[in-house]
């Protein structure tokens, strides 16, 4: 391969982790067991649906759409395609025996949740390239460490 | 009671005249209050470059930078062009947003990105592969001209330049073709009457301008942040249609007015040298010349 995807923008670390942080949450439902209880309150993107209409779809057909749309956004991700679809897997993987279509529901809205995150991730990062390339000026980073 | 004229109505019929010696502009008079035009059909035009992530590198005849096997998508500028026709539609001020991109056969796929993120049809301009690189911004802005014409569009919105080679020319180039009033570097745009109000980030700050339409408005990075086109809206743009033509179809000629000499990596920057004290600093100098 020809191309090196540029990593050095400041700092996707700090998004990646908390990407990697949603998505293991969806990938620990046992750890979680006693966290959704009814008397404890849903986190607010328990409720929306962003992407996908719930209604029509099962939850089976739902759950693989929801896999394919995270595909799809991980082949800019800047630690590389491959390190995505691999911690992407495994975090479907470790839910796959899950049964009660109430805490499906509420994986897929996280699911949503993290999409809207790496989407946020990927404009953040080309905003700041940009400003960085085509406004920031020599005489700019001067004046800010004098 | 004096009555206002109005120079443009908003039909394609009484839009335009060309005199013997210019534009003979036609003045009719305001019938109602409401003269909103709500009903702008969009151009927007994109086009697919190297991904700004990508590191570029020069290619072994030093005509040019390695794009075979390299990441394409599209120009972030066109991405914010786009995003704002579509918003612009959201709020029915535009009827229909049309996306054009002239280039090789992979440009559909960046068509298919713009009809992913709301835009109603596309329009490819075939341009063979060996001529790609030697298309200028004249010969897109001629093409965008001749589309205009016949498409009968009320505003175009291009992006500020594009990031492979920088040349910021295409809106202004196309704004003359057409004779019309130019808006660039846009960061934000209103609409009032039958007029564009647009504010413009120039060095000097932020700068407010009214544009009689139809225009040209050329996107500047703070206008919008646009949106992500997800696997759901590509598959949705799929049954939106890419019109085909070539630059001949349209009277362009694409033959280039530019020969590039040489391509090469900027200078590496040396590291400094620090000294103990001034004297040391002036000697070093005056070594090196400089004084």
């Amino acid at each position: 391969m020809t191309q090196v995807a540029d990593t050095r923008q400041a700092p996707p670390g700090m998004m990646l982790a908390s990407l990697w942080g949603g998505i293991a949450l969806i990938s620990s439902p046992k750890e979680d067991k006693e966290s959704f209880s009814s008397s404890q309150s849903l986190p607010y993107w328990s409720t929306g649906s962003f992407h996908q209409s719930t209604t029509t779809m099962s939850q089976k057909s739902q759950v693989i759409q929801l896999y394919k749309n995270l595909l799809y956004l991980g082949r800019e991700y800047p630690m590389g395609y491959e390190y995505f679809r691999e911690k992407l897997k495994n975090a479907f993987l470790k839910n796959r025996n899950e049964t009660d279509p109430r805490r499906i529901t509420e994986m897929i809205a996280r699911g949503e949740y993290v999409i809207k995150e790496i989407e946020a991730l990927y404009m953040l990062r080309k905003y700041r390239t940009l400003k960085r390339r085509y406004y920031d000026t020599e005489d700019a980073n001067k004046q800010a460490t004098n | 009671m004096k009555l206002k004229p109005e120079v443009r109505q908003d039909r394609p019929s009484t839009r335009r005249v060309q005199g013997i010696r210019g534009r003979v502009q036609l003045f009719s008079i305001k019938s109602s209050p409401f003269t909103i035009t709500m009903s702008l059909r969009v151009l927007v035009g994109v086009k697919r470059v190297i991904d700004y992530a990508v590191k570029i590198r020069v290619r072994p005849d030093k005509l040019g930078v390695v794009t075979d096997g390299v990441k394409h998508s599209m120009n972030p500028f066109d991405e914010i062009a786009i995003e704002e026709a579509v918003r612009l539609k959201e709020k029915k001020i535009a009827k229909e947003v049309v996306a054009i991109s002239c280039g090789p056969t992979q440009a559909q796929e960046t068509i298919r990105t713009a009809l992913a993120m709301g835009a109603d049809r596309g329009i490819h301009v075939e341009i063979p592969a060996k001529e790609v690189e030697k298309l200028e911004p004249l010969h897109v802005a001629k093409i965008m001209a001749k589309l205009v014409e016949q498409e009968k569009a009320d505003l175009v919105v291009l992006g500020k330049q594009a990031i492979d080679d920088d040349s910021n020319a295409t809106a202004q180039m196309t704004a003359a073709l057409l004779d019309w009033p130019q808006a660039t570097f846009a960061s934000k745009i209103e609409k009032t009457d039958g007029e564009l109000q647009v504010t413009r980030e120039v060095d000097g700050g932020l700068e407010i301008i009214k544009v009689k339409l139809p225009a040209v408005v050329s996107a500047d990075l703070r206008l919008n942040e646009p949106r992500y086109a997800t696997l759901p809206n590509i598959m949705k743009a799929k049954k939106k249609k890419i019109a085909k033509m070539k630059a001949a179809d349209l009277g362009v000629d694409t033959s280039p007015h530019f020969e590039v000499l040489d391509v090469a990596d900027p200078p590496v920057r040396e590291a400094g040298i620090k000294v103990e004290d001034v004297d040391t600093l002036v000697t070093k100098l005056k070594d090196a010349g400089r004084i």
